[in-house]
Order: C-alpha cells, then structure tokens, then sequence
C-alpha cells in the first residue's frame, strides 16, 4: 500500500518552513550586499575607481533587489544572490590593485549562502567565476599576450589549485547547507509528529470528557431518583431504626454525589474549564460556616475545633465563596479523617492588612497522623493519597487536594502543605482577594416572608418536562407537597404543547429527553412566546459539565441546576423565580 | 562537484502549489535585469581593465628612436632638455584618464624610493592644450616633476606610444630603455621589472640592458591618435 501522498500535511509545512528560511536569507543577503557596497564606496578612493565601482557595484547590487522583489523565496533569486555577491568580489579585486587578500571575499560570500540551506544555488555563481578564469587563462597562455594573471604563464598545476581550493570550498559550504536543510527537514517532520501526537492526545482527552459526562449524567439520573424518595421518605418514616437505616442511605447517597462532583471537578481542572464566579462575601462568615458544618463530624470523632480569625483579617471581600468553601471543606474533612485525637484548628489572618488585593492566608492544622516528606510529595498529585495503606483505611478518591490546589490556583493562590509524621499537618491556603464593600442591607427573611413565599408557591402551576419516570414522580410529589400544581410531560414535544395549552407559571425542564431535548424544546417554547409573557425555565440536568449549562442558558432558559436536587433546593428555585416575576 | 544527498531536491520538500511557480513576466523580468547586469559589469570591467590586459595596438607610423640615441636633441623634447641636470633620469609617461597610469603609481613610488638620490624622475603628464591633466597627476601624490605633454609629443618623440611606460636616459640624455615597467597589469611579477632592471644595470654601469621582447610589447593606453603636425622647428 502507497504511503498518503501527503502524511500529517508535512508538504505545507515544510514549504512554510523553507519559505521562512529562504526569506530571513534574502533578507540577510541584501544586507550583506549593501555592506560590500558601502566597502566597495570605502575602496574606491584607494585607486580613483569611482567610475568602476557605481556602474559594476549598482549592477551587483541591483539584479539582486530586482530579482527578491519580483520573485521572493525562490531558486531564481538565490541563483542571483551568489552571482551579485560574485560581482563584488571582483569588484573589490579590481579596486585594490588585484590585491591578493581580496581574493578571501570569494570565501566569505559562499559561508553567506550557507544560510539559504541550498547547495544548488552556490553553483551558477561558482561556474561563472571559474569560466571567466579558464577563459582568460586559455587567452594568457595562447600567446595572444594577453596578461590578466600575475605569472607570465598559466599552468596546469596552478590552475588545479586554484580552482581546487575554490571547488572545495564551495562543496564545504554545500555539504554544511545540505546538513541544515536535513536538519530543517527533521525539526519540521518532528514538529507535524509533535502537533499529530498533541492534536490525537486532545482527541482522546476530549473522548474521556465525554465519558464522564455521559457516566456522570447517567449516575446522578438514577441517584436524583433515589435520594430524592429518601427525603420523601424522611419525613414519613416514625420508627427510629428505619430513620436510622435511611440516614445511612442519604449519607452513602451524598457520599456518592461528592465523589462524582470530584471527578467532574478534576476533569473540568484538567481542562481548565473551571469558572469562577466574583461576589462579594463575608469572609469570617465563610469560615463559620465550614466549622459549623463540619462540626457534627468533629463531635462524632471526639476531635476539638477551633475557629481562630485574626482581627485584621478582612471581612468582605470579592471571590468566590463557594470554591473558598469547597476547599476548606475538603482540607477540614481531610484533618478529621486523619485526626484521631486532639484538635482541628481552622485560623485566617493576613500579613499585609493594607494590600490591595488582600491576600488572605487560611491555616488547617491538625493533630492526626502526619506524613513524612516522600508522602507529601505525593500528596497534590491526582488519585494519590500518602500511601497505600491510607488508602486502605481511610478509603477516598484521592482527587479532593489535587483538586483543592488547582482551585486554589485557579483563583491565583496556593495551597501548600508542612507536616510530621506522628504530630499532625498544616496545610496553608493563600488567596489574593478584592476588598469589597459591606453590601448595605443583607436580607434577614422573616418568619411572615417564609410564610409569604409559601403562600405564593400555592397553586403556582409547574411544567415538568423529564422523561425518568422515578425522577417526574419525585418532582411531582415535592411539588404537590408545596402546593403546586403539577403539568406533566414526558418528551420535549410534549413540554412544547403542555406549555402552549396550559400556560404555565414555570417550567422544570430536563436536558435529556426522546422526540425533542430540553434545549431544542425551549427554542421552540421561546420562539412561540414572541410577544407574550415569558415563563421562567429551569434546566434541570445531571450533565454538570460547563458546556452543557451554557447550551442551556444560550437556548433561553433560565437556571442550571445539577441533579440530584432535594427539596429545599428545589423550592428555593420556585420562590427565586415566581419571586421575579411577581 | 562534491557528491550531494538526495535530500536537498527531495520531492517531499519540494512544493507543487501553482502558487509558488512565479509569473512568466516575473522571471522574464529578473532575467532581463540580471543579464542586463552582468553585461554592463562586463562591459565596464572591459572597458577599465581587460582591453589593458592585451597588447596595446601599435601606431601605423611609429618610428622609435633607437637605444643610444642621443634623444635630447630633438626639439620636441626641448621641455626636457631645459631641466635635465646631468644625471640619470627617468621619465614616467601618465595619462590622467588611464586606469592603468592610476594603478601604476604605486610601483613608480616604490622606485623612487630605491633611487631618488641617485636618478631624477620626470613625469610627462598628458595634457590638453589648455594644460589640463596636471590636476589630476597631483591627486596621485608622486613627488616627481611633472610636465605637460600637450597630445603626447613628447612621449612620441621618446618612442612612447601607450602609457603607462619608461623612458630611462643617461646622464648625458643617450636612451638607455624605452618600454613597460612589467609585463603583470599590477606591476607586481618582480622578475620582470623592466623599469628596475634598466635604472640598476645603468647606476651599476653594465652594458645597456638586452631589450626583452615582453618589454616592448606596451599595455595601457594609446597616446591621443589625433595629434596635430609638429611645428616646424
């Protein structure tokens, strides 16, 4: 079988190299010219050649600009590069006298054209000059007393040296050409190799995104499922053991949300499709929150903690609290698994209270296990932990620091670790943060808000557009529960023509669904809606990679929110959109 | 040749794009510009230097003063004759407008050096009647009395024909040597100069030196061919 005619489009590239060479060698051709002209102008006073020098130094000279000018980059000009610079090798023999040590600008011309990586172009010049040398060798030795060389008679050895040398240093120069052009010619081959290999590693990283994506949606699908009926079942469950038994199911259920919610993590750092969000938020309220939230798993464990802010640390600042939040939890879940005694200490000052921005540095410190300095090492890298047997007891992904760190990063801080086996480590988290304004009135909701909001969520009539039957049991029965009435529709054409007969006040609408897909559906349902009031649509979606949320919010609707989602969640999102549009 | 590798011509290499293959007029063009070039370069070295490389022709009508003459007496040479000390001299023929009379210069220094306190240099400037040319002697920075020999008289009647060339006397103004300084374009094949061979066999006082064919033979260029008829003595 016959090789492609044109593998990794190497023809292209290596035009585009040589082209490239070619052009930087006319170009440094045409300053070496202008230099020999400038010498030649210099020379011409040593004999009066004036005359010589501008009619034979322009000639030179000027059928080299012609030629870069009306064919660049090509053989032509190269051919001519060697012929002017021959020119002016005569040229400057003749003005000084036919001075011996002019004859060594032969030898720097054709090191010059070594640049152009073609020993075919040194030829045309070569030959030019050994013609006109033999011509009037012939013409001095056959008694036509004609006197160009200085000996009275020309011989056959003289000849053979002369030339010799001239022969052999423009081989010289041709060979060393002839090496940098293989050279070029690998560098580019290597380089279409180098581009081949990145672009198929993309692919590959890109077929991986995908399967995540796709295992991710199709576990959180099922999962949604499941931890919603747990909710469900929570409130109706009265014997102890069986609160017991589905409090274990929801935490195994959790558990599982957080390790997908890991790996979608390390798959979107991998490639940098992480956003950040910027909002102004209470700093010590943040940390708070994180001790207060881990505080049930503190007690569990009999581990002490303590929340230490320094009194300069700022309070407001501009970030993003969630991924602040998602790294503390993770560094403080890390110091209670490997804390088996003593205490866990969450503490934040800052070193330069006057910077703008503020650099904000949160300690972890606990009083665990430890590590020696090869775990630690170890300890950033993905699906690492410090050692097997961590592993083996302490169970995890391994993803939660390397993701930490990157967030970290991500947000233009860092994440180190110090610690000692036995004594317990600090992992130290470094962020620059904007200062920010306290915002003027927070929103305290009061009891006849509460009482507001879910009077307003009665009768609000909802579309749900999902095709998982669990799933479009568990919202109806959450939604029901709130007082909603519930529109079912099990397609996206369906949720089109549900939303058309029944005006809805909102819409939940999944991604994935036969017939239409949640996207196509909400074209279709804001295309009908051209001049009447709009309905709120929320996409809701196991698919929580970023790609995904921006279809969505391209297509019209109006939130992303990632299954699974409990009840709380869920009517939190009916109150923020009825609250709009009331 | 050296044996070169296939690579540098390798078809993989080599493009095929219409769009590398330049216009007809284009490469019409620079070849126009380069043969165009070269032939002026050719021309203008010809008419410089290589036409000088070959005999220079000899005139119809001339008629030398044979070696022994006692060329002094001739009334042509009178500008001569009134500065001639009783020593040997040497008279060095320039022509302003010769490129070899301008490369010469070097080579006539060089005996002035070797010989200046024991032989007098004269040069004999060709000149218009106006007595132009003595000018652009003084550019050559000779330090050699210079005379004007308006349509080249002078140097026709010392048997002189092209410059540059060597007239060498005796103390009494007899013709010792008449002919080239070299027979090398550059005056620098030491084994031919005539010139230097002429002066030393004469200081030495050796038989006049046996005329070398090669010195007689002149290169360099022809005195002016329309020389009006002499005044009558």
């Amino acid at each position: 079988m016959n090789p492609p005619a044109n593998p990794l489009g190497l023809r292209d590239n290596m035009q585009q190299a040589f082209d490239g060479i070619y052009d930087r060698a006319d170009r440094l051709i045409e300053w070496l010219l202008l230099a020999h002209m400038t010498l030649a102008v210099y020379m011409a006073s040593f004999y009066d050649t004036w005359f010589v020098t501008f009619s034979v130094g322009l000639s030179g000279l000027g059928m080299f600009l012609v030629a870069r000018r009306l064919l660049p980059c090509t053989f032509f000009t190269r051919c001519t590069a060697g012929v002017a610079l021959q020119v002016f090798v005569a040229l400057h023999i003749y003005q000084l006298h036919g001075m011996a040590e002019q004859h060594f600008f032969f030898f720097t011309t054709w090191t010059a054209m070594i640049v152009y990586q073609d020993w075919r172009c040194m030829w045309p010049g070569t030959l030019l000059i050994i013609g006109q040398h033999i011509l009037f060798a012939v013409l001095h030795n056959s008694g036509a007393q004609l006197y160009f060389f200085e000996d009275p008679y020309v011989g056959v050895r003289k000849l053979s040296f002369h030339f010799g040398i001239a022969l052999f240093q423009v081989g010289l120069c041709g060979y060393w050409s002839v090496l940098l052009r293989r050279q070029t010619v690998a560098t580019v081959e290597q380089h279409a190799r180098l581009r081949e290999a990145s672009a198929a590693a993309e692919r590959a990283t890109a077929h991986k995104s995908m399967f995540v994506a796709t295992v991710s949606h199709e576990i959180r699908t099922p999962l949604s499922g499941m931890l919603g009926m747990v909710d469900l079942l929570q409130e109706t469950a009265k014997a102890p053991q069986e609160r017991e038994y589905l409090d274990l199911l929801r935490r195994s259920g959790e558990a599982l949300v957080t390790i997908l919610g890991d790996v979608l993590d390390s798959e979107k750092l991998a490639a940098g499709r992480v956003e950040f969000v910027t909002e102004t938020f209470d700093v010590h309220a943040a940390l708070r929150d994180v001790v207060h939230l881990m505080g049930k798993r503190a007690t569990d464990k009999r581990i002490a903690l303590h929340l230490a802010i320094a009194d300069e640390c700022p309070r407001w600042v501009a970030g993003d609290s969630g991924r602040l939040r998602q790294i503390l939890l993770n560094l403080m879940s890390n110091a209670i698994k490997f804390t088996a005694s003593g205490e866990v200490r969450l503490q934040a000052r800052t070193d330069d209270p006057f910077a703008e921005p503020v650099t904000v540095v949160v300690e972890v410190v606990d009083t665990g296990i430890g590590m020696d300095s090869s775990e630690l090492l170890r300890l950033f890298q993905p699906f690492q932990q410090a050692n097997v047997e961590t592993t083996r007891r302490y169970g995890g992904t391994g993803l939660g620091l390397c993701i930490s760190r990157g967030l970290a990063e991500g947000m233009g801080g860092s994440l180190t670790a110090a610690s000692e086996p036995g004594r317990g480590s600090t992992f130290t988290l470094v962020l620059p943060l904007a200062r920010a304004d306290a915002p003027r009135q927070r929103e305290h909701k009061t009891a006849g808000q509460s009482n507001a909001d879910a009077a307003r969520l009665r009768g609000l009539r909802v579309l749900v557009a999902e095709d998982n039957p669990n799933n479009q049991r568990l919202l109806t029965a959450m939604l029901k529960r709130a007082g909603c009435i519930v529109i079912a529709a099990t397609d996206g054409r369906a949720a089109v023509e549900r939303h058309r007969d029944s005006a809805p006040d909102l819409i939940l609408m999944d991604c994935r669904m036969p017939v239409l897909d949640g996207v196509e559906a909400t074209r279709a349902i804001r295309a009908a809606e051209q001049g009447r009031r709009r309905t709120p649509i929320v996409a809701l979606s196991a698919d929580s990679m970023l790609f995904e949320r921006d279809r969505c919010l391209e297509a019209g609707m109006d939130e992303f929110c990632e299954k699974p989602i409990d009840g709380k969640g869920l009517l939190e999102v009916l109150r923020r959109h009825t609250a709009k549009s009331d | 040749m050296p044996s070169m590798p296939p690579t540098a011509a390798s078809p993989r290499e080599e493009s095929t794009r219409p769009a590398d293959r330049p216009a007809a007029w284009r490469l019409v063009v620079a070849s126009l510009a380069v043969i165009a070039a070269l032939t002026v370069t050719a021309a203008v070295f010809w008419e410089q230097d290589l036409q000088y490389s070959l005999p220079t022709p000899v005139p119809a009508d001339w008629k030398p003063p044979a070696i022994g003459t006692d060329v002094l007496a001739d009334n042509e040479v009178a500008a001569l004759r009134a500065h001639h000390r009783g020593r040997p001299r040497l008279v060095h023929t320039f022509a302003p407008a010769c490129p070899c009379s301008r490369f010469n210069a070097d080579h006539v220094r060089a005996l002035m050096r070797t010989f200046a306190d024991r032989v007098d240099f004269v040069a004999l400037v060709q000149c218009t009647k106006a007595g132009h040319g003595l000018e652009s002697f003084d550019e050559q920075d000779l330090d050699i009395q210079a005379l004007a020999d308006v349509d080249g008289r002078i140097a026709r009647a010392l048997g002189v024909y092209a410059t540059p060339q060597a007239v060498l006397l005796d103390r009494d103004g007899h013709l010792v040597y008449r002919g080239n300084y070299n027979v090398s374009r550059y005056c620098v094949d030491r084994s031919t100069e005539f010139a230097r061979l002429a002066v030393e066999a004469l200081l030495a006082g050796r038989a006049p030196l046996q005329t070398d064919a090669a010195a007689e033979v002149a290169y360099g260029c022809s005195l002016p061919a329309d020389v009006e008829p002499a005044s009558p003595r």
